[in-house]
């Protein structure tokens, strides 16, 4: 039966029912040089920035200053100007440390795990990704420092000979985290910069002025594209691959520890390492298209962000929203089928207690709205996918509220209390956007946000490039 | 016709002959394999039940080893059953050459895991000599001995009675000491409205139904994109497939979640924990991988054309790679729950591990460590051995004999073999040989009736391979 069919249509590869047309990594009719045309000028402030840019600078800035006041409020005050009690004494600094940290995991992701897997569709996006990873753990790195009360005294997180004989605790997944947090941000600055090398060789070479000549030179590190800098730049690349690969996981599933090892009811789950790994992807990939829409609209980049891209990030939301849904259902499930009260008695205070509402805002964000991807139509639809993404960013936060707001009713209800966060925690959080966008724009202004490098590796043989390095499926 | 359709060449020499010429040996030696392995079970079984002086144990252990097996196949069937739908959602390469070993798998899972289920549901409405300490609850809760006094419907005594009695069972064992009446877990509610037999045996048939309507539905699909006429027609069902597929995912984690509790985890009264069907899900994964993966390495081995080419050395790499995926990932799952079991220390969780870890078993575990992660994935990190038939294979074989015995650790401590035969161990690898036989035989019947190679397809993975 099968035998006849392809003698009977006659048809070619057009045949398998199931392929669409080939999606197109990079668009437009582009050649060496103009990919250096399109993105180095931007960086060169060749290109002219757009308003917007002014105006997410001015903004992120404004906020940043914000930031300055509540943190020097703070270090005046003390803590206790925070929501932070007992029962609850990790209250927002917690949630946003978690928060901040589970966005940056998407860029790794990126530019790490999809380079070992052969990902083409990581090329155009990895590198403004890589640099919201590093801004993203700075703001989360503020948290715990600031939390401690006397961060002037964070060295003592690391374990040195001191005269008070004092070590951390390292059974504490608090101390780990300072080893995991400090290397992850280490290897990260390390994977990005040496990506960005010969970039900056490129832009050293393209910047019409003396100053940007020299200050782009000395960062290229003496970069002249011989076949020997060509041949370490990719081992070492991909050696730091290798290296930041089990860093995405390793990370976060310290962060889970953070709850996990405790022995609070709904914290003490065994599944959630792989549950917070999974929704700092989903969180970080929503933060990838909340900065790649606007940017690619605002820089006319979509030749080189293309819809492609785009729709591969909203399937990888889509699906890992999915798990992170998959891992609510199993906390209530295993929460009844254990039988005990206090995690069952938990899981009902979290449903349906006082904060039950934010329990039903993250299920609401991140596994009803999302469910929107399934659609093609809507996942193209750049306004929809942006608001989706800020919904699901939303939601992430919220899993974390819910998940710290459990200490509000766990054991004995003689020590229940309640949480509510002061105005200085939330000009703290919305300080770090500021943070955030500052760093971010100003990224946007001084490096190519995405990498000259890699792109022109894409560009078909005709036109200078490597045809993707050679592979068949490659665009025409 | 076209060109690229005239290089479909392949496709013309996949007769039910040639297929048969190539599977009818294996089939053969399944069916022996099988063979030999029920025998040996039932041998083994008879005198284990001559042999122990437990009057319970002699009839438990059969059937808990029973369990140990037929739990192995019907992970691969599951494992087979995920890995088609992530392939018809995705539509991946890695997934053209894997499709048909996958989707006779899925058809295996009804043929014979379905039937042997009966085994196991009959152990669950056994009452006092069930392998399952709720339907021995139960059994305790709803038919008391006449004379005795009625048990006490305070939940505290009946606590207090059945540890006792686990403790007078099981000897001066700390380890089952642990499992003391303050405990937070009410095991009568437990029982009474979720772990009662019958509705467990319900359920189990419940689950083969979903997975059966669910199956049907996406290999009719498959079909019609696969060999109906109208292009028009394959294409919208190749479409279709996707949302079912989807769909089907969904239904699988959460289905997955119910089976790893029900068939696994209740056998231990008061364990509970979430990455279980997680790590019972990868272990299936690995499983239906490895057998599928098997199937090709035997296909290129003997000769087949197709495979030799469309089954290079860089393809073997690919799907080595994603072998090494999931031992990590089962590393990571697995090193993940014990750390949080251990450092919490709870009542309630820990005798899990201190059963698995004590009489033998922790050198059991240790041993089962080192081969389903540092050594397989020192292995698989070198390109050299994953481009080589020979290594693959035997790797591959290697993961399944360690998930097999991973799986019987989770079974066999449940129950306590302080003083039982030690040939018990056999009796677990007898029934996983023989039901392995068994559903080998009618893994190959199924591989048999399809085309090896899904013709409308091919021209994507071909297209690749003249790429390099």
């Amino acid at each position: 039966m099968s035998t006849g069919v392809l003698e009977q249509h006659g048809d070619g590869p057009g045949v398998a029912p199931h392929v669409e047309a080939m999606p197109l990594a990079i668009g437009g009719n582009h050649s060496l040089g103009s990919v250096v045309d399109s993105i180095g000028d931007i960086a060169t402030c060749v290109k002219p920035h757009p308003r917007e840019w002014y105006i997410v600078f001015a903004a992120g800035f404004a906020m940043f200053g914000m930031f300055a006041v509540a943190v020097t409020y703070l270090l005046t005050m003390g803590t206790g100007i925070w929501g932070i009690n007992v029962p609850t004494a990790w209250g927002f600094a917690i949630i946003n440390f978690v928060w901040w940290i589970g966005i940056g995991h998407a860029g790794t992701l990126i530019s790490a795990i999809l380079l070992l897997l052969h990902q083409r569709w990581r090329t155009s996006i990895n590198r403004f990704a890589e640099a919201m990873t590093i801004f993203a753990v700075m703001c989360a790195g503020v948290f715990p420092l600031l939390h401690m009360g006397r961060p002037w005294l964070a060295y003592w997180l690391f374990p040195f000979p001191n005269n008070f004989a004092m070590w951390p605790q390292f059974r504490s997944p608090l101390a780990w985290d300072v080893f995991a947090v400090s290397t992850y941000f280490t290897v990260s600055v390390v994977f990005w910069y040496v990506g960005l090398i010969p970039d900056f060789a490129v832009l050293r070479d393209s910047s019409p002025t003396k100053i940007q000549k020299w200050i782009y030179g000395m960062l290229s590190m003496g970069w002249r594209g011989s076949a020997y800098h060509w041949r370490r730049y990719e081992k070492v690349y991909l050696i730091l691959a290798g290296i930041s690969t089990p860093l995405v996981f390793s990370v976060h599933s310290i962060v889970s520890f953070d709850f996990a090892v405790s022995i609070v009811p709904l914290w003490h789950a065994t599944i959630f390492p792989p549950f917070f790994v999974i929704g700092a992807i989903f969180s970080g990939f929503a933060m990838v298209l909340v900065l790649a829409i606007p940017l690619r609209k605002w820089y006319h980049l979509e030749d080189f962000i293309t819809d492609w891209h785009i729709d591969c990030c909203a399937k990888v939301m889509l699906a890992t929203g999915m798990m992170v849904s998959y891992g609510y259902f199993s906390e209530v499930w295993m929460a009844w089928y254990s039988h005990s009260e206090y995690e069952w008695g938990t899981s009902k205070q979290r449903m349906f207690g006082p904060y039950g509402w934010s329990f039903w805002c993250l299920i609401f964000c991140n596994f009803v709205v999302p469910q929107i991807l399934w659609v093609k139509k809507w996942r193209m639809n750049s306004i929809v996918l942006f608001s989706v993404s800020i919904v699901a960013l939303i939601g992430m936060w919220f899993e974390r509220y819910v998940i710290v707001i459990t200490l509000t009713r766990e054991y004995i209800p003689a020590a229940w209390g309640r949480y509510a966060p002061t105005i200085w925690d939330w000009a703290t959080f919305i300080g770090t956007f500021g943070m955030f966008f500052t760093f971010f724009m100003l990224f946007v202004r001084y490096v190519p946000m995405i990498s000259m490098t890699e792109i022109r590796e894409l560009l078909p043989k005709k036109s200078g490039g490597r045809d993707g390095h050679a592979s068949a499926e490659g665009p025409p | 016709m076209s060109d690229a359709a005239a290089n479909h060449t392949p496709v013309v020499s996949d007769t039910p002959e040639h297929r048969k010429a190539l599977l009818d040996g294996p089939q053969k030696f399944a069916l022996r394999v099988g063979l030999i392995g029920l025998i040996a079970f039932l041998i083994l079984s008879g005198i284990y039940y001559g042999a122990e002086a437990n009057e319970t144990a002699k009839v438990q252990q059969p059937f808990l080893s029973f369990l140990s097996g037929w739990m192995f196949w019907t992970l691969v069937g599951l494992g087979s059953l995920f890995f088609l739908l992530v392939q018809y959602v995705t539509g991946g390469r890695w997934g053209i050459l894997l499709r048909r070993p996958l989707e006779s798998n899925c058809r295996t899972l009804f043929l014979v895991s379905l039937p042997l289920f009966l085994v196991v549901a009959a152990t669950m409405i056994m009452g006092e000599k069930s392998i399952y300490w709720w339907a021995r609850h139960h059994h305790h809760m709803h038919h008391h001995v006449e004379g005795e006094a009625k048990p006490e419907s305070d939940a505290k005594k009946e606590k207090t009675q059945i540890a006792a009695a686990k403790v007078a069972k099981h000897g001066d064992d700390s380890i089952f000491n642990n499992i003391s009446p303050h405990l937070e877990v009410d095991e009568d509610e437990k029982v009474n409205d979720l772990l009662n037999p019958t509705f467990t045996v319900i359920r189990g048939f419940l689950y083969f139904a979903a997975f059966g309507l669910l199956i049907f539905v996406m290999l009719k699909k498959a079909m019609t994109a696969e060999y109906h006429d109208n292009l028009d027609v394959a294409r919208t069902a190749r479409f279709s497939q996707r949302y079912v597929g989807s769909f089907g995912l969904f239904v699988f984690a959460i289905f997955m979640t119910w089976i790893a509790t029900d068939w696994v985890m209740s056998l231990e009264p008061t364990f509970t924990s979430s990455m279980f069907p997680v790590i019972m899900f990868d272990n299936a994964a690995v499983t239906a991988y490895a057998v599928s993966l098997l199937t090709l390495l035997y296909l290129k081995r003997k000769g087949e054309p197709r495979f030799a080419n469309l089954f290079p050395a860089t393809e073997q790499i690919h799907l080595g790679s994603l072998m090494l995926a999931f031992t990590l990932a089962w590393t990571y799952f697995n090193f993940s729950q014990y750390m949080l079991i251990w450092i919490g220390n709870l009542p309630e969780e820990i005798p899990y591990y201190l059963k698995r870890t004590r009489g033998g078993w922790g050198w059991y575990a240790s041993l089962a460590v080192l081969f389903h992660f540092p050594i397989p994935f020192l292995l698989l990190l070198f390109r050299r051995v994953k481009s080589s038939p020979n290594a693959l294979r035997n790797i591959s074989a290697m993961l399944l004999v360690v998930v097999f015995f991973d799986e019987m650790w989770w079974i066999q401590p449940s129950m306590s073999h302080e003083h039982a035969p030690k040939f018990y161990v056999l009796m677990d690898v007898a029934a996983w040989v023989g039901i392995g036989g068994a559903w080998m035989f009618v893994f190959f019947g199924q591989l048999k009736k399809h085309p090896l190679l899904p013709a409308r397809e091919m021209y994507l993975l071909e297209a690749y391979h003249h790429g390099h």
